[in-house]
């Protein structure tokens, strides 16, 4: 087991400087001069210009300035954002609560209802049960997320003012948007749950199982989802990193803070330090969240580790 | 002869699947809406009239009228062709790009198949909406950057499948067949590969402009797409959020123009999996 985790560790370095090369270089195909992604529009005489290029190794060779900017990147440093002119890490850690918050609210409330829809579909294939779940599974879909939550703000705040529209603060001010966040991933969940349930329903020991007299209930919780739910977790590793690049729109339409807010923010702001921070803090945070799952999934199914 | 009764075949097994006719005939609707739209509005999509503004549907403005008078029923219909251009041209590029990497990385494998791989994990390391918006964050907000940006962002689905498929297929004694008897790579791959691999990337191009239509609606939505007064049906609900407390038919319709557009392709999506994959047919 140690060495799997050792193993996958190791495989997550590379994509980790991937990453972070990926995010280097896109910068440098901004149009224009590169000075304008630090300075962004404000007007600065020609001696400034040639000092700032200095002083942020701009005349240097690319492969010098990548190191450099790794090297900053492990102290924490990702550069000062042009609009709040404060570092962006400190803007990371100011939005990033609201976005955990609002990304395991989200996962939760995907889990619980993708599973259970799932389960209830699987159990009754082919019955009105079936067709109701894979109905609003389809809808989770297909729905958009931004009109989903428009859908909720107009019925449950505007319409009933059971529910506050905007903000960050308080329980009831996360419902609509960890609903709306959590629907498209419940119903990726249940589609799968549903599928793969069916697929251990048919094996043999199953069969053996409820030969030997055992509850049906018992032979689905303890034998069935047991093993119909490894499938399920690789894809939750998945819908997380959805689930926080989804924060980008939820965020906009319940006006809640965040960094898929920031994120917005910063590109219609043309703030490139803050893109390229946010981009490669999620993106790692992506990368670390699968190899989690990597992990969980090993310890779960032992084939995973000895294969 | 052969060909023509399998696509028969599945036409008949089409007709049977319920869900994925509705959805096929719901998808034709929409195309056929999109084609003619933009000639047979009831008014002008982007003539603002300030006296009928906010107008609650009637039989004067069936889907009631917008924040500037515009009728909403002529700007969804002339905005559907911009949402499935969205929707096929960046599926297109995926496609094309998926197949001109998988198929070299599938065929060949050994450093070309190493290197097309190792540059995919490091493009699916990244969520692919955030991809996408890493790219318009370069490129700048407009209706073509988002086409490029969802587009790019879906490439490693599409080569992923492609090489899988191509692989699967490589080995198999008829293409041992063909390599014996001297025919080229480019021939073997185009005449033997490519239409081994299409129904796997019918259903998933099929599900893809779902998604592309999805992903381009929400980048509109957050003003990095398609601009006012473009009638774009994820801008169009951007500009009535602000609007929304004076009219529901402001953010209902058009998002409900998206979801059924989404819905009919992801039911065909569907029941073109169930009926080329025997193996999901029973599930």
């Amino acid at each position: 087991m140690t060495s799997y985790i050792i193993k996958r560790l190791l495989a997550a370095i590379p994509i980790l400087i991937g990453i972070s090369a990926m995010v280097f270089f896109s910068l440098k195909l901004v149009p224009g001069d590169p000075l304008t992604a630090i300075v962004g529009d404000a007007i600065i005489s020609q001696e400034q210009a040639s000092q700032l290029r200095e002083q942020y190794g701009l005349n240097d060779p690319l492969p010098v300035q990548y190191v450099r900017f790794v090297g900053r990147v492990l102290q924490g440093d990702l550069g000062n954002s042009l609009q709040f002119k404060r570092p962006v890490t400190d803007e990371i850690r100011t939005q990033l609560p609201a976005t955990i918050i609002l990304t395991f609210a989200s996962m939760s409330i995907a889990l619980v209802v993708g599973i259970g829809l799932g389960v209830v579909a699987a159990l009754r294939p082919h019955s009105w049960l079936d067709t109701v779940s894979m109905s609003v599974a389809m809808a989770g879909v297909s729905f958009p997320s931004f009109w989903v939550g428009l859908m909720l703000l107009l019925i449950f705040s505007l319409g009933l003012g059971w529910l506050p529209a905007t903000g960050t603060e308080g329980f009831e001010r996360l419902i609509m948007p960890a609903s709306t966040l959590g629907f498209g991933a419940a119903a990726i969940i249940a589609r799968l749950t549903r599928s793969s349930l069916l697929e251990v329903l048919r094996q043999q020991f199953i069969t053996t199982a409820r030969a030997k007299g055992l509850p049906f209930a018992t032979v689905v919780a303890k034998h069935a989802l047991r093993n119909a739910i490894i499938p399920v977790i690789t894809i939750v590793g998945l819908q997380f990193g959805n689930l926080l690049a989804g924060a980008v729109v939820i965020e906009t339409v319940f006006s809640r803070q965040g960094i898929g807010r920031l994120l917005v923010t910063a590109i219609l702001g043309r703030d490139f330090p803050l893109v390229q921070g946010v981009v490669l803090f999620v993106a790692s945070v992506y990368v670390i969240v699968n190899l989690l799952v990597d992990i969980s999934y090993a310890v779960i199914d032992p084939r995973i580790r000895y294969a | 002869m052969r060909e023509n009764s399998s696509v028969r075949v599945i036409l008949q097994r089409l007709i049977r699947n319920r869900s994925a006719l509705a959805g096929c005939l719901m998808f034709l609707l929409i195309v056929i809406l999109a084609l003619i739209g933009t000639r047979f509005t009831p008014y002008d999509p982007v003539q603002i009239d300030i006296k009928n503004r906010l107008a609650a549907p009637s039989s004067v403005y069936w889907l009631g009228s917008d924040h500037f008078g515009r009728d909403i029923f002529s700007r969804l219909l002339a905005g559907a062709h911009l949402s499935l251009l969205i929707g096929l041209v960046s599926v297109s590029l995926s496609v094309t790009v998926g197949l001109l990497l998988g198929l070299p990385s599938g065929y060949f494998g050994g450093w070309v198949d190493m290197l097309v791989m190792r540059l995919m994990d490091l493009m699916l390391s990244f969520p692919s909406v955030l991809l996408a918006l890493g790219i318009v964050a370069i490129a700048g907000p407009s209706l073509l950057n988002v086409m490029l940006a969802v587009g790019i962002a879906s490439i490693p689905t599409y080569t992923r499948l492609v090489r899988a498929s191509a692989l699967s297929v490589n080995n198999l004694p008829y293409i041992e067949v063909a390599r014996a008897l001297g025919s080229s790579h480019l021939r073997i791959i185009v005449t033997h590969i490519v239409p081994n691999i299409l129904a796997p990337l019918i259903v998933l191009a099929t599900l893809g402009t779902a998604g592309a239509i999805l992903t381009g609606a929400a980048l509109s939505f957050l003003g990095l797409g398609a601009q006012p007064p473009t009638p774009e049906w994820g801008a169009m609900l951007s500009e009535a959020r602000n609007y929304m407390r004076l009219g529901w038919w402001l953010t209902v319709f058009p998002g409900l123009a998206i979801a059924l557009t989404v819905l009919a392709l992801n039911q065909l999506g569907d029941g073109l999996r169930d009926l080329l994959d025997p193996h999901m047919r029973n599930i």
